[in-house]
């Protein structure tokens, strides 16, 4: 709503008006085999760090399992109960991570439970090579830090000093990083991704019924003047109400901006407020069906500054 | 105008298609690719490729925000699942042990001698330090490693260590249970992965591992128990050493790309450095884990000083024999780029 109502505070002739940007999530362009490129959101760090953090508390879960396990069974003598919780340790450290990201495709149950994956920045499918590398470094990037601040230091001035500044980097690195990559990421030519959800919402210019659209008509001056981007816009907020909760204030609302295109676009009749939805939504069909007629014959519209960008069109 | 628009006819016709193809991914994703039924297989990549199709045309034509994100989500979501790994384990671990870890250590031929050099530089240097003044043995080890052993230490005392008289308390498993988060396993580590900082701290920890090798040599020879001493390093030490060597040996070619990447961007320098660096380091932590095995339990049960050195030295031929012998002559050079690990 604030976005719309700033684009139409704008007066012709002033410069175009930078739209805020979508989002602040950074992405991911990946170009797979087929040619076409896609884009994935890079995961946040918080979210990096709570599956992390799951991952650390599924390890020391299972491994103290294990042990207690062998503890009431009572199989194992005291010599080789030691052995077996060190090897279990190191089973549970890097091995865990390169097995279960390996076979669950990118992912541990920590980056499951997050909805993260890992994928390989190329484009082509996540090899070995890169989980290993990733996981390999993982050791001295995460487990050692964690261990040194958990473990409180070894005392050496020089030792803590070294592994403070390591610390710095270590997490630096991964939010100077376009992607949030951390120094395996970016040794591995991985990133982290949050798992694509894909979710069809129904088409609003299918709910429209016919009546409607003949009801109301614009002319081809009317439709001139929004770009691509007021057109999404007004799908959002068309699609906003469709939950029906807050009738009044979503019918309201509908109303303010129908009031607004209509003195925009010079509509002469004004429609009761129970059609001004009815209305909203022929102007969006119409205003897509002409944005895309003129998208296919190479006239692109990004948003209604789209005159300004190019020299002045000749008067028809 | 009756007729629906263009790109809600496009939707219309494409719809059930990209609805299948969800439902197949979502069984894949949650059962796995192998229990697909046979038809599902079958479309799978068909279906993915005819919505990555659909999107490049959406974005195209269509102006309608939720069927480009839709289609985004799915091809992307479709792409996870029809690129994902496809190997066994035991493929690649078979493939990994026959094949290309030996091929690495090949072709990392220079790097591994560079860090014997200096392993050796740091032993002989500290060796003669040490003999010449003894109280550089505390400048070499750190005090919990000497465990008692030191230029003061009598040479009785050394020989009790050396023959295992007063036997480690956790007994032999325990002896290998502390052995794997001992020392050496943290220097190979630093040193392989630290030595990305332009080989710097790979140098320093091989000269200082050699260093502290060098002094015990130096103090063991004083009292006359140099052969003893040799007899008790060699049984692990071969292995040992050798896994640590071959660990920096990955860190310093980290480093070296670091530092010379040639025509590629220093990322891209790295990226490929990693690829061997990788199965060195794998190679390494497999060589400590075998190292601990015979420390714990052959140091402590075989006491003589020929069958010491004989196994030994035995375990280090098997290893010069796995680098040397295994998987030649399968086109190295091509077969390298293209395997994963």
């Amino acid at each position: 709503m604030a976005r719309w109502r700033r684009g139409e505070r704008s007066k012709p002739g002033t410069k175009p008006l930078r739209r805020p940007a979508e989002t602040s999530v950074k992405r991911l362009t990946l170009s797979p085999p087929e040619g076409v490129p896609l884009h994935l959101d890079v995961a946040g760090l918080a979210a990096r760090f709570g599956a992390q953090f799951v991952d650390f508390v599924i390890t020391t879960v299972a491994m103290i399992a294990i042990i207690l396990a062998l503890l009431f069974a009572n199989l194992v003598g005291g010599a080789a109960f030691m052995a077996l919780a060190t090897l279990l340790a190191l089973i549970f450290g890097t091995p865990y991570y390169v097995v279960s990201e390996l076979l669950m495709n990118g992912r541990t149950p920590g980056k499951k439970m997050l909805g993260l994956r890992v994928v390989s920045k190329d484009g082509s499918g996540l090899s070995t090579h890169q989980i290993v590398v990733r996981n390999l470094t993982k050791e001295v990037e995460v487990f050692l830090p964690v261990a040194f601040l958990l473990g409180g230091g070894e005392g050496s001035l020089w030792f803590d000093g070294f592994m403070l500044v390591w610390l710095l980097v270590v997490v630096a690195v991964p939010i100077r990083s376009k992607a949030n990559q951390r120094i395996g990421d970016l040794i591995a030519d991985t990133a982290v991704v949050n798992e694509p959800r894909p979710l069809l919402l129904p088409d609003v210019a299918e709910a429209v019924g016919r009546t409607a659209r003949e009801r109301f008509v614009f002319s081809t001056a009317q439709l001139e003047l929004y770009g691509a981007y007021e057109l999404q816009v007004l799908e959002r907020l068309l699609r906003g109400g469709e939950e029906g909760r807050d009738g009044r204030e979503r019918q309201k609302g509908l109303v303010r901006i129908g009031e607004r295109i209509r003195a925009k676009i010079g509509y002469e009749e004004t429609p009761p407020p129970a059609e001004e939805e009815a209305f909203l939504k022929s102007f969006y069909v119409a205003q897509r069906a002409f944005l895309e007629q003129k998208k296919l014959m190479g006239d692109a519209r990004a948003d209604k500054f789209h005159r300004e960008a190019e020299p002045e069109p000749e008067p028809r | 105008m009756s007729a629906p628009i263009r790109s809600t006819r496009f939707r219309d016709e494409r719809e059930a298609d990209w609805k299948r193809l969800s439902a197949i991914v979502e069984a894949a994703e949650k059962r796995g690719l192998s229990r697909l039924t046979f038809d599902d297989a079958r479309d799978l990549v068909l279906l993915y490729r005819q919505a990555t199709n659909s999107l490049s045309v959406a974005r195209e034509i269509s102006l309608d925000l939720a069927v480009v994100r839709y289609l985004e989500s799915l091809c992307a979501r479709a792409y996870l699942v029809v690129y994902a790994p496809r190997e066994s384990l035991t493929g690649l671990v078979s493939r990994f042990f026959a094949r290309s870890a030996p091929q690495a250590v090949r072709r990392s031929l220079p790097p591994i001698a560079a860090a014997f050099v200096l392993t050796a530089f740091g032993a002989v240097a500290a060796y003669v330090l040490t003999s010449d003044d003894s109280s550089w043995f505390y400048a070499f080890v750190p005090g919990d490693l000497a465990s008692g052993r030191g230029p003061g230490a009598s040479a009785e005392a050394l020989r009790r260590v050396i023959y295992g008289e007063d036997v480690q308390p956790l007994g032999e498993l325990g002896a290998f249970a502390t052995y794997l988060f001992s020392h050496n396993t943290k220097v190979a580590l630093f040193a392989f992965a630290l030595g990305i900082v332009f080989c710097i701290p790979s140098v320093i920890l091989l000269l200082y591992n050699g260093a502290m090798l060098g002094a015990f040599v130096a103090i063991h020879v004083d009292k006359q128990l140099g052969l003893d001493f040799m007899g008790w390093l060699t049984i692990h030490g071969v292995t040992e050493l050798s896994a640590i060597i071959i660990a920096s040996a990955g860190g310093l070619s980290l480093g070296y790309a670091m530092l010379f990447p040639g025509l590629r961007s220093r990322a891209a320098a790295l990226r490929h450095a990693g690829r061997d660096a990788v199965k060195l380091a794998v190679v390494a932590a497999f060589m400590l884990v075998v190292a601990g095995a015979l420390e714990g339990i052959g140091r402590q049960l075989v006491t003589d000083f020929w069958a010491r050195l004989a196994i030994g030295w035995g375990a280090g031929l098997c290893w010069l024999a796995w680098f040397a012998l295994a998987g030649r002559g399968e086109g190295t050079a091509s077969a390298a780029e293209a395997e994963p690990v």
